[in-house]
């Protein structure tokens, strides 16, 4: 089955996370088949692309035209 | 659901929205609730994401999980949902509610305990259901629709996901 233009996605902006610091240490030392599962799930391909530099670098500057747009709006309207 | 349209090679167009500030109108028009994502599929608008990487399983067989009418189908199928659901009810939660306490600066004894609380639950819930992993879910060569199906957000459990950038899409 083709799927045509009407498929639309929409996704959300990258977001920043925070953890504590022994994180990592804990994680392996309490769930080591879990850590090397998900280790390899964020190596496949069309998991990683999320990952990937240079579309995160797409992503932000995707942001700055997004919120840009808005300010112009705003301006616009005369707020 | 990216991920998964991907797996499943669907064409689609992304559009990304600003989730920082409040839906435009146009989102709103599609998804009153105003969460992310949507699927628009051929003129059915499609929410809740685990919902709709199911949906598009089940109206693309492919390597992510056997249909239900296949021998063994339906029970893995079972198996399967039982993982997410358990790993989404408990260190998914769990790990929300870690996230919620850091950002809004709560007691390092209290981010502890919610650390604690998210291992836990992986422990519990996750450990045993990987134990035939190989490399993937259920001794699978490839990703599953466990792999496609746990919250996008929930790579960042892992520093190669988050890397040295802190980042998460």
């Amino acid at each position: 089955m083709l799927l045509g233009p009407s498929l639309m996605l929409v996704a959300s902006l990258p977001r920043e996370l925070d953890f504590p610091g022994s994180w990592d240490a804990d994680l392996a030392r309490r769930a080591p088949r879990f850590k090397a599962w998900l280790e390899l799930v964020v190596q496949v391909p069309n998991v990683s692309f999320a990952w990937n530099d240079g579309n995160l670098a797409q992503l932000k500057a995707k942001l700055a035209e997004l919120a840009s747009a808005a300010k112009d709006q705003k301006v616009d309207r005369g707020e | 659901m990216n991920i998964a349209l991907n797996e499943l090679d669907l064409a689609h167009e992304a559009v990304h929205i600003d989730i920082s500030v409040p839906r435009p109108e146009w989102y709103l028009k599609l998804n009153p609730r105003g969460q992310v994502p949507t699927l628009v599929y051929e003129g059915s608008v499609l929410v809740e994401s685990a919902a709709v990487v199911r949906f598009l399983a089940d109206s693309h067989p492919s390597h992510l999980v056997k249909t239900s009418g296949e021998p063994g189908g339906a029970l893995e199928r079972h198996r399967f949902a039982v993982f997410v659901q358990r790993f989404e009810a408990g260190a998914w939660a769990a790990f929300q509610r870690l996230l919620m306490a850091a950002g809004t600066g709560a007691a390092a004894e209290a981010q502890a305990a919610l650390s604690d609380e998210v291992l836990g639950a992986l422990e519990r819930d996750a450990e045993p259901g990987l134990e035939d992993a190989g490399p993937f879910f259920a001794g699978r060569e490839r990703v599953t629709l466990v792999e496609v199906g746990i919250p996008v957000f929930s790579l960042a459990l892992t520093p190669p996901a988050r890397g040295a950038r802190g980042v998460c899409p």
